[in-house]
């Protein structure tokens, strides 16, 4: 009998006929904290003190009587230091070999706190896996994924779960329609299983079960994963009628003989590949859906498998699915949350350039407020001061002063136009323009700028009238621009050159200066609006000269060699 | 009987009002300058006027509905408009004026365009 007990993987102790304890394993020793000369010759009650002499009510006792049998009956005996285990029992009375051993009792208490942390455990792992994975964390990160693998496994094969030698999980992957190898857990040898069983320490919990397992030599392992990763079972003809079949079940088992039976069958390859001929499988099934399929053996130590070890498997598979499915669901919603962020930002995009438009076209609006208030009182100026330049002969000692008020009031005047809010508007105007009169009004009106600087100007008109298809106001605004630039690029001194020519209905123009040049850096951004190296400008400039060309069908190049200066070339339509 | 041309001024700013009242004279019109389109309308209403220089953006009624209120009354009247603004030539509201000015010291466009429109 003690021979007997002692290979149950379980506490358990036997009694004689008045329930005083003959025998208690080392499983029980580990358990409940008493060493067996403790508790020999004592009543099992001890393990109870929580239910007064006896954890079976009277209906409970009457039938245990009748049948000689009580199976997995919930029971919650205690530790010698006072914490409640919670255990279902199993309760026989032993066939007697001789008179000594009439009305012996067997007794196993079957530990089930920790199925029941090791399924919280899985929770637990679920849980940490989708914060890892709303923190930022990708799902291409394997190691949250095969976090939720190993406690799964671990919970089948651990010595405080379901106590089967190797587990292998095999994963449903849709998009090649097959069954593959995951993960797998196990010892390579009976000695390797014993130490882990039984020799492993005591663990608080299942983090620090897994911390050991790492901790130990993974040679084994890496040859049960080798097994599993070259499985892969094609879900299509009698594969998968025979995987709707079982995931129709809660488990299937196979032994030699069901092998037998159906012979090649998939659960011949798992048998050949997981090389044993006895084991379980239940499926990972969410909703109707098939996610995969859990195998656990007990090839190393040839025990065969218990009912009740089956029984525990299927709440495994159940929190694998989820776990599994849970994962699936995190990368899906990965890839949304990725597809959402390209859309935010492309929308980020258009409401930067709506912003940018509303500015320009605030900036428009603002100008023609200006030009207006200004204007007014302007042309109120100008209008008299002409009337008195008329009759200047009348008035010989003050008519140089009145010239140059007139002068003065229609420089103003001139610069206001450049303002009023149709030259912000870069839109074809239609009209036509003679280049050469452009270009030497903008040459009389930045004049005094120029000389401010030390800066001279050469202009190379053409021979003939150079007329280009664009609106007056806009070319002025074009090269104004452009003459304005080379200006302030150039506040030491330098030259600037300006030249009209023709080639077949194009008309080309050239604005060259000895400036500095553009640094390669702010190249990029010298057309984006508000783009400004100087203090006081707006940075519109070159964005509107490019805008008005182009929208008139032009072309705008810009050449510059840093120390040499800039050469910007216009193509437009004649 | 005074064969003079009888103009009608409308301008919120009464200076400008001023230089124009003194160049159009000096063409030999009448003028009449004033600064509230109400008045303009009232003056419009009782007197016979040849010609109307109107401003567009001015305090309260502004000169497109002014425009619109005096060629609904008297259609033959004789519109030019005269503004600060170049862009508003583009909106068709300013259309049944029968020119279209943009303010400037420079003050031989308005005196041609209002001989001219008188002639006509």
């Amino acid at each position: 009998m003690a021979i007997y007990l002692d290979v149950f993987l379980d506490p358990a102790f036997s009694t004689d006929q008045d329930g005083r304890i003959t025998y208690w394993n080392r499983q029980a020793e580990i358990r409940f904290g008493y060493p067996v000369d403790e508790v020999l010759g004592r009543h099992y009650s001890l393990l109870f003190p929580l239910q007064e002499g006896s954890p079976f009510p009277p209906s409970i006792e009457e039938e245990f009587q009748t049948t000689g049998r009580l199976i997995l009956f919930k029971v919650e005996p205690c530790h010698k230091s006072g914490s409640v285990v919670q255990c279902e029992l199993t309760r026989l009375l032993a066939t007697p070999q001789n008179d000594n051993e009439k009305g012996t009792q067997v007794f196993v208490l079957r530990d089930v706190s920790g199925e029941t942390a090791l399924r919280r455990e899985v929770q637990t792992q679920r849980e940490k896996l989708f914060q890892l994975l709303q923190s930022g964390l990708t799902a291409k990160d394997q190691s949250g994924m095969q976090g939720i693998y190993e406690a799964i496994l671990m919970a089948v094969v651990s010595g405080r779960g379901l106590r089967f030698n190797r587990a292998f999980l095999l994963v449903v992957n849709e998009a090649e329609r097959v069954l593959q190898g995951a993960l797998a857990i196990g010892p390579g040898s009976s000695e390797e299983a014993a130490r882990i069983y039984t020799e492993s320490p005591s663990f608080k919990n299942l983090a620090e079960e897994i911390a050991y397992y790492h901790s130990l030599d993974r040679q084994t392992d890496q040859q049960v994963n080798l097994m599993v990763g070259r499985l892969s079972i094609p879900m299509k003809g009698l594969a998968s009628q025979w995987m709707e079949t079982l995931m129709s079940r809660p488990y299937q088992v196979a032994t030699p003989e069901i092998l037998a039976r159906d012979p090649g069958g998939p659960l011949h390859w798992i048998s050949a590949h997981l090389q044993t001929d006895t084991f379980v499988a239940a499926p990972l099934v969410w909703q109707g859906m098939a996610i995969g399929l859990l195998v656990a053996d007990n090839v190393i130590t040839r025990q065969s498998i218990l009912r009740e070890e089956i029984h525990g498997l299927i709440p495994v598979a159940a929190a694998a699915a989820q776990a599994i499915l849970d994962v699936r669901l995190l990368r899906q919603m990965e890839i949304n949350t990725r597809r959402f962020q390209d859309a935010s930002m492309e929308l980020k995009k258009t409401q930067e350039s709506i912003l940018l438009h509303e500015r320009l076209s605030s900036m428009g609006w603002l100008m023609a407020e200006l030009t207006h208030e200004v204007r007014n009182p302007l042309v109120v100026v100008g209008g008299y001061v002409r009337r008195l330049l008329e009759k200047a002969e009348e008035f010989p000692s003050i008519q140089h002063e009145i010239e140059v008020i007139a002068g003065a009031t229609e420089k103003l005047e001139l610069i206001l136009n450049r303002y009023a809010d149709r030259v912000l508007t870069p839109e074809p105007k239609g009209g036509e323009s003679d280049l050469n009169k452009v270009v030497e009004s903008v040459i009389s009106l930045t004049r005094q700028a120029m000389d401010a600087r030390g800066v001279t100007i050469r202009f190379y008109p053409s021979a003939s009238r150079m007329m280009c298809s664009l609106n007056d106001v806009q070319m002025f605004e074009v090269f104004y621009n452009l003459v304005t630039n080379a200006i302030h690029a150039m506040d030491q001194g330098g030259a600037i050159a300006v030249r009209l020519s023709r080639d077949g209905d194009r008309v080309h123009a050239r604005v060259e200066d000895t400036g500095p040049g553009i640094p390669p850096d702010v190249l990029p951004h010298v057309f984006n609006p508000f783009f400004s190296t100087r203090e006081k400008g707006l940075g519109l400039g070159l964005t509107l000269v490019k805008e008005i060309v182009e929208n008139n069908g032009g072309k705008i190049k810009l050449e510059t060699q840093p120390g040499h200066g800039t050469v910007i070339t216009l193509i437009l339509p004649a | 009987m005074d064969k003079r041309k009888k103009i009608l001024v409308v301008d919120d700013q009464a200076d400008l009002g001023e230089l124009y009242k003194t160049v159009l004279m000096e063409q030999g019109h009448l003028v009449v300058v004033t600064q509230n389109p109400e008045a303009a309308l009232e003056l419009a209403e009782k007197d016979h006027l040849d010609l109307v220089l109107l401003d567009i953006r001015m305090p309260g009624m502004d000169g497109i509905e002014l425009l619109h209120q005096l060629t609904n009354r008297k259609p033959s009247l004789k519109v030019i408009i005269n503004t600060a603004y170049p862009s508003y030539k583009e909106n068709y509201l300013t259309w049944p004026a029968v020119s279209y000015l943009v303010k400037s010291s420079d003050l031989t466009e308005l005196t041609d365009t209002v001989n001219r429109v008188l002639a006509s």
